[in-house]
């Protein structure tokens, strides 16, 4: 097994947050994982990405640029990296924010408005926990648990960013039943 | 017969050229690391310039570091080492241009070591060239008209210089010109190394100094010259003295 | 042992912490800020000294005198403070001081670029004047990262003399679970050459110059050997998938680890394809390339985080002529795929026809 995940979108989103805490629980989990944050002189609030990769051997490059998920928050992220994804690769999309349909065909979906329903739940800045909840959800990768018991050590000094986090992860969770654990795409397998 | 001269046991034969004040220099330092008792602890970070010579004649404990860099190797045997004595021994090559940036830094940090800066007006070692102190009009090799301020600037005064940060805690310059201002600039000397002794921090002397050889004068003369231009530009006295109140 | 996922520019901090080291200088520059802000507070944990020097240049200059007081010292940086740090680096080797050296490569020449590179491979062979080299050890994994920064310190204490840990963009700022190794509770005893004030013994001196030229030259002669003895005991390579192999991949540091990937997918298709890593740049395993069975391997790719490649000039001093060697990379900070060798090592060799 050797998955490779990309998460992008807007500085601020969290996204560095999250890739980091998937790495954790892998590890936690006794799997392999590399987390590699794309860096550059790049100004506050502009793209962030960070590359995962989880495994149960080895894992040599921890970039690629075929990759099995894609969570996207925001729309230039998601036009970026669209035909990165493989076929029969899922899409985990902010549909609060993305707004165009996805072209890329043989692809799962799972439309998730992460920034609405965070902001029901507490505030915007807990959008990244809904994603992950869906997509731990969805994807099975890791044991939901482990990645609550993460999420929980992460903000150890945080306690109320611990609990707001906790129910946006559940409330990701939570859409995929809704979805019937499918994508929901058109394009799907086509 | 009254004994009243004794030459300091840990300096050897004089290496410098033949009426060089740097001589007088090493040995004050000599002198007052005896007196004081911490010859034993001390270790002497030696510049790269005539002041280099000193690794032949002073028997303490001593690193030659790179051109300039004295003060940054002052500072990790300081830091490694608090008990010992550390401090440099510069020219004003090595000190005032190249070793500008470490000079100013370890002073702002108050490294608790002391620095002797030799100054000269001119690069000794590599044969007279235009140093940082080199006074307007004076002619070195690379200013064989005299220093012209239009492109050349003016003489730099490090100890004001270092007056005007807040950590150091002694800034002095002295000549060696004269019995009299030898006497001055060991009383002075002897204060930067009690001072690191008390744990005071940073302490700056500024020594006067001449260069018969690459002046092209002789010894008698180049004393001359130093009281009739040196001394006037470069002021003497105490600059800053934290503990005596100024 | 439990397993921390770590960033590699912490890793290196703590594992030099548990070697050891006692004193660190640095300056700040990306893509290494994360060693120096890690040992700011935990030295001080730890009673050790952790200074931020005005310059690279007075950084190298300050471990340079706590190494003379004894202390096991680092400092690190990237590309153009390594330029600065050179000076320092040519002192220490000449001085025969003690001294661990992270270089967290980025791209270009002059300023280039803070993402990650592999451009500072020439320059690590010998990085100063006077004709002196430093063990180099490059490490692929975060994992090896930790391991090469604790054994370097041990290595600079055994032959008195820097040495350097070439990581790139990459191993410092990924994550990657790794194990620590344990504090070290021994060390090589010093007190025959540090300076410390001369009481109850002769005085001392530290440097680099000597007026005393046969002295010099039979430390000319002493650095001679030193090279040599290198060469003989301390060469590290990783042979992977490579026994079989009908084309050899050629990398270090990242590119191998992207190169690893490459050469299991093309395995799972058959094709017989390996990796020889060079894990030591100084001294270099040219004999891994000389004793290639050249009746078997038709080809090498040197494959490099850089343009123009770097590592070519050693490995064709390995190979000599005997088969084709290729180069690929990517310039300006872009990080290749194992996708991307893929479709190189097809158009080189025609692999997948």
């Amino acid at each position: 097994m050797e998955n490779s995940l990309l998460i992008a979108g807007f500085g601020g989103q969290g996204i560095m947050t999250l890739g980091q805490i998937i790495g954790y629980a892998a590890t936690k989990s006794h799997l392999k994982a590399t987390y590699y944050p794309s860096y550059g002189a790049e100004q506050r609030g502009g793209t962030a990405n960070c590359a995962v990769v989880i495994a149960d051997q080895e894992i040599g490059s921890p970039v690629r640029n075929k990759l099995n998920h894609i969570i996207a928050m925001n729309e230039p992220s998601f036009k970026r990296f669209e035909y990165n994804l493989i076929d029969q690769g899922s899409f985990f999309i902010n549909s609060s924010l993305i707004k165009i349909t996805v072209k890329k065909e043989k692809a799962n979906v799972y439309n998730i408005a992460a920034s609405e329903l965070a902001m029901d739940i507490a505030n915007i800045h807990s959008a990244n926990f809904v994603m992950l909840g869906a997509y731990i959800a969805a994807t099975k990768i890791l044991d939901k648990n482990i990645v609550a018991e993460t999420i929980d050590d992460y903000f150890t000094h945080k306690k109320e960013i611990a609990k707001i986090s906790l129910i946006a992860f559940d409330e990701g969770f939570r859409q995929i039943s809704k979805l019937g654990g499918k994508g929901c795409h058109d394009t799907t397998f086509k | 017969m009254k004994n009243i001269y004794k030459k300091s046991s840990i300096i050897s034969e004089n290496a410098f050229c033949p009426g060089c004040l740097h001589g007088v220099a090493s040995k004050l330092i000599a002198e007052v690391l005896e007196e004081l008792q911490i010859h034993q602890k001390a270790i002497c970070v030696l510049p790269v310039g005539c002041g280099t010579l000193n690794m032949e004649s002073l028997k303490l404990d001593r690193v030659v570091a790179a051109h300039g860099r004295a003060p940054a190797v002052a500072t990790g045997l300081k830091r490694s080492l608090p008990d010992n004595i550390v401090f440099t021994y510069q020219g004003d090559g090595d000190l005032a241009s190249i070793g500008l940036a470490e000079i100013i830094h370890a002073a702002n940090r108050g490294e608790n070591i002391t620095v002797i800066f030799v100054n000269n007006s001119i690069y000794g070692m590599t044969g007279g060239q235009l140093a940082p102190t080199t006074l307007v009009q004076q002619q070195s090799t690379t200013s064989k008209f005299g220093r012209n301020t239009s492109t050349m600037g003016y003489p730099i005064k490090m100890a004001e210089i270092i007056t005007q940060l807040e950590s150091p805690t002694l800034v002095a310059r002295q000549s060696l010109d004269s019995p009299r201002n030898i006497i001055a600039a060991k009383k002075i000397i002897r204060r930067a190394f009690e001072n690191q002794m008390n744990h005071k921090g940073f302490s700056f002397v500024e020594l006067l100094s001449n260069c018969p050889t690459n002046w092209k004068m002789k010894p008698i003369d180049s004393l001359d010259w130093m009281r009739s231009n040196v001394i006037p530009y470069f002021e003497l006295g105490i600059l800053k003295d934290v503990e005596g109140g100024k | 042992m439990s397993q921390l996922f770590m960033k590699g520019n912490e890793a290196i901090a703590e594992s030099a912490v548990r070697a050891g080291c006692e004193f660190f200088a640095g300056y700040p520059i990306t893509p290494q800020n994360e060693i120096p802000e890690y040992l700011s507070w935990r030295l001080d944990e730890v009673g050790g000294v952790f200074v931020q020097g005005e310059s690279e240049v007075a950084a190298v200059n300050m471990i340079y005198g706590a190494s003379c007081a004894g202390k096991r010292v680092m400092t690190s940086t990237s590309g153009p403070g390594l330029s600065l740090k050179a000076e320092g680096i040519s002192y220490l080797a000449a001085s025969r001081l003690p001294a661990v050296i992270v270089d967290v490569a980025r791209t270009g020449a002059g300023l280039g670029q803070i993402k990650p590179g592999q451009n500072d491979y020439w320059f690590v062979k010998s990085p100063g004047h006077g004709g002196f080299k430093t063990i180099v050890l490059a490490p692929h994994t975060v994992q090896e990262a930790v391991d090469l920064t604790y054994m370097a310190f041990d290595l600079a204490d055994r032959d008195l003399a820097p040495v350097i840990v070439l990581a790139d963009g990459v191993i410092g700022a990924m994550m990657e679970a790794v194990t620590l190794p344990p504090f070290k509770d021994t060390y090589p005893d010093k007190t025959s050459w540090i300076l410390n004030g001369a009481e109850n013994r002769e005085s001392r001196i530290i440097s680099s110059v000597t007026n005393d030229l046969n002295k010099l030259e039979s430390f000319h002669v002493y650095q001679k050997e030193l090279y040599e003895s290198w060469g003989r005991k301390d060469v590290m390579v990783e042979s992977f998938m490579a026994s079989d192999a009908e084309y050899i991949i050629a990398a270090y540091g990242t590119s191998a680890r992207i190169a690893k990937t490459a050469i299991r997918i093309l395995r799972e298709k058959g094709i017989k394809i390996g990796l020889i890593r060079p894990i030591t740049i100084v001294p270099f395993p040219y004999e891994a390339f000389e004793d290639l069975p050249y009746n078997n391997v038709k080809g090498i790719l040197v494959t490099e985080l850089c343009i123009p490649s770097q590592m070519i000039d050693d490995i064709q001093l390995g190979v000599l002529k005997r088969i084709p060697v290729h180069t690929f990379g990517r310039g300006g900070g872009f990080i290749f795929s194992p996708e991307d060798i893929i479709d190189e090592l097809n158009k080189v060799f025609s692999l997948e026809d």
